[in-house]
């Protein structure tokens, strides 16, 4: 073997292998031919987000469907994570939207003030949306058009292991009246009670929902109908402010003390019992008690009952919307309304997207839910019977908005920038970022 | 690799005329050229047309979902305004020029360590190369963040010497270290390189030169450098244009935010964020070809500067 390498043979491969990386970084896809629509084929193509446990539960809805339906054939795909999205818009880009599909919160705008996405009244002649409460029903409409429906409905609640308080000596605060000094009280006992072993809490300061649920609480909000920021800078400095203090206190790790895996129950600190008082989602209650070995308790968030106005909310955790250029909203919407309304149906789903957004649905699956699942219900039902500040679709941009916030979050943590440097930031890329489509 | 000059048609001195066998026998050995080709430029025609297009969706409004308008140059004056792009190119250009240099001269060193014969050295070899093989994949970024966590291996050994320390990745000062760490220790590829580039070193030069009294450092820095040179180039080349690409070592680092505070917020990352979930695939496309750009200039000025430094035998 002869390696004699010259000047012209080195350039040579240089230039086939440097090109070959080049025309490889150029990211395009073929304009999106949103104007043409699909051929019809008699089929519906389902698309949903999610691992495979609820795609077996949601075909099996389906296919309960189809008992029903012979008619329509229904294709199907799916996907977990954040790559769900990158995958739709990809499919919208290249002309091969799917007929019904679910929406995110922070997506449903991105897609529908595009004019992608169906008015679902017009369909309303096989989609009943009269069981759903005003309120579910309405956070799925953008200046009067029906864009999704919520696919199930959820909220933010706080968590408390009790069995580690216990250990340690520690009093459970009563969620139902506790303060936010409480939780920081009770989260520094908690730290030196266990002599730094468990942390009392964790302030979700990077994260957009609960400063939605501060801000609320102040009289502000994270956005208004309109998409415009609805918040000062000063409320925002607070809560950074309320974070440094829990460090301060030694009520919470300060920024570089502990990992987050993830967000799984499994992986997160609250359930490996790294952290004793957390933020979860309500209808998560069952999977993060049974990691935390029965130990839980659920409330209200820190706050509620002295706010001026409550914060928190209950949000739809999906929406589900068809496309626009669907070949046959029709069918589409008959497996909508099936999935929405259909006893059994809706019951096969059951609790994976939270409480079925449709009450008799709820109600008639309350019986034969599980010990913990129940709880979760119970909570939200009782948030439902609250006077709430009722969702509004999140805007465009708002996925855009909440990185920035756990950036900014991120650089207050680590004292790179001040609480009120990082609250007049979030301000500016507020107002440049939201209703920008 | 064999490169001789055999496969290249050579041009003939002009005085000569070439006769009707000579001509047909070079347009033969041109035809086994091509198709050798063939498979390069089937990658080419593939990649033509959306080249093409993304070129044009770089001076549009596009947003994946309707078509795209056109807006002449407003994505490149947004550029200059960007301060997270700004963000993104410091961030891309750290890791670049330090990773490339400590990873060129970790797989050097090891290459003339391996280089002096020893026992088992395919398994060495093998050892060595196989962080490359690996170094890229999502499963040795978390395990990376195992590591370097706050629970993780450094900690634990920082902790036998008494030193407190917090998660490496979650700090926004040292999370671009790990991720360099990460770099540098998948110097496999460029240390096969440089091996059989040792390897080609005629024997007589550093005899020749041990009679004259040189030292090993000495031998090194005149004989094995300049005649290596060449493989330095072509390794330092490549994985400049490699850093610059970076993307996966950030995306799983920091769960695709970039985070912390955009410390690992690569140029690439940056654009895939602008891309797939801010629905700004026009300047997504600009962004690329701004990449391309600097990609280009690099390369360009590494080929202009070669002439200083890189030492060709023939």
């Amino acid at each position: 073997m002869t390696f004699t390498l010259k000047r012209t043979t080195t350039a040579g491969i240089l230039t086939v292998m440097g090109a070959t990386a080049l025309v490889g970084c150029g990211i395009g896809d073929k304009p999106g031919e949103a104007a043409t629509g699909d051929e019809s084929d008699g089929s519906i193509d389902v698309v949903w987000k999610g691992d495979a446990d609820r795609a077996a539960s949601i075909q099996e809805a389906l296919d309960l469907f189809n008992e029903s339906h012979p008619d329509v054939t229904i294709t199907t795909d799916y996907q977990s994570g954040s790559e769900y999205m990158q995958k739709m818009s990809i499919r919208f880009a290249s002309g091969d939207a799917p007929d019904l599909m679910r929406q995110e919160r922070e997506t449903l705008r991105d897609y529908s003030d595009r004019g992608t996405l169906l008015d679902l009244n017009e369909v309303s002649d096989v989609l009943d949306l009269s069981a759903l409460s005003e309120t579910v029903r309405d956070a799925g409409v953008v200046d009067g058009k029906q864009f999704g429906v919520p696919g199930g409905i959820t909220s933010f609640s706080y968590a408390i292991r009790a069995d580690i308080l216990d250990e340690y000596g520690v009093e459970v605060p009563d969620m139902e009246t506790w303060t936010w000094d409480d939780l920081l009280q009770t989260a520094a006992e908690v730290t030196e009670a266990s002599g730094g072993e468990v942390w009392g809490t964790e302030i979700p300061v990077g994260e957009i929902s609960n400063l939605g649920i501060w801000l609320r609480q102040h009289g502000e909000d994270l956005w208004d109908a309109e998409g415009n920021p609805a918040f000062t800078a000063g409320t925002v400095e607070a809560w950074f402010d309320m974070y440094l203090e829990a460090v301060d206190m030694g009520a919470q790790p300060a920024a570089d003390q502990l990992d987050q895996l993830g967000a799984a129950a499994d992986q997160s600190t609250l359930g490996q019992g790294l952290v004793a008082i957390n933020s979860i989602p309500t209808n998560s209650f069952a999977v993060f008690n049974d990691v935390s070995g029965g130990g839980l308790e659920m409330g209200y968030y820190p706050g509620e009952s002295q706010a001026e106005q409550r914060g928190q909310q209950v949000i739809p955790s999906l929406y589900w919307s068809i496309s626009a250029t669907s070949a046959d909203p029709e069918a589409s919407a008959e497996v909508l309304d099936f999935l929405i309304n259909d006893p059994e149906g809706a019951a096969i789903i059951g609790s994976t997207h939270g409480q079925p957004a449709n009450p008799d649905v709820s109600a008639a699956m309350a019986d034969d839910l599980t010990e913990d699942d129940k709880i979760a219900f119970d909570e939200i039902l009782d948030l439902s019977e609250l006077d709430l500040a009722a969702p509004v679709p999140d805007p465009a941009g708002s996925a855009a908005l909440r990185d920035e916030l756990a950036s900014i979050a991120d650089q207050v943590k680590f004292g790179q920038i001040t609480s009120a440097e990082g609250a007049e930031q979030f301000v500016e890329v507020a107002e440049s970022t939201l209703g920008s489509a | 690799m064999t490169v001789t000059g055999e496969a290249r048609p050579r041009l003939e001195p002009p005085t000569v005329l070439p006769t009707e066998r000579s001509r047909k026998r070079r347009r033969r050995r041109d035809l086994a050229g091509y198709i050798f080709l063939l498979p390069w430029f089937g990658g080419v025609l593939l990649t033509f047309v959306p080249f093409c297009i993304s070129l044009y969706l770089a001076f549009t409004d596009y947003d994946l979902l309707t078509p795209p308008t056109f807006t002449g140059l407003d994505n490149i004056t947004q550029m200059l305004n960007d301060t997270r792009l700004h963000n993104s190119l410091v961030v891309t250009f750290t890791y670049t020029f330090v990773s490339v240099p400590l990873s060129l001269a970790a797989a050097l060193g090891v290459a003339v360590l391996l280089n002096r014969g020893m026992r088992g050295l395919p398994l060495y070899r093998s050892i060595f190369y196989l962080p490359s093989l690996l170094g890229g994949s999502v499963a040795i970024v978390m395990l990376w963040r195992a590591i370097f966590g706050a629970d993780g291996i450094v900690n634990h050994v920082l902790g036998l010497f008494g030193v407190e320390a917090g998660s490496w990745i979650q700090n926004p000062d040292t999370a671009m270290g790990v991720l360099i760490s990460l770099q540098v220790w998948t110097f496999g590829s460029p240390m096969v390189i440089f091996l059989a580039a040792l390897r080609q070193v005629p024997q007589e030069l550093y005899e020749a030169a041990a009679v004259d009294g040189a030292r090993k450092w000495r031998r090194f820095v005149s004989i094995t450098m300049p005649m290596i040179s060449p493989v330095i180039f072509f390794n330092l080349v490549l994985s400049l244009i490699g850093a610059l690409q970076t993307f996966t070592q950030g995306f799983v680092m920091s769960n695709g935010t970039g985070g912390p505070a955009g410390s690992t917020m690569f140029y690439n990352l940056y654009l895939y964020q602008q891309g797939f979930t801010n629905f700004n695939m026009g300047y997504a496309s600009a962004m690329a070809w701004l990449l391309l750009l600097i990609i280009a200039a690099f390369t360009g000025i590494n080929f202009f500067a070669q002439k200083y430094w890189v030492h060709y035998e023939s």
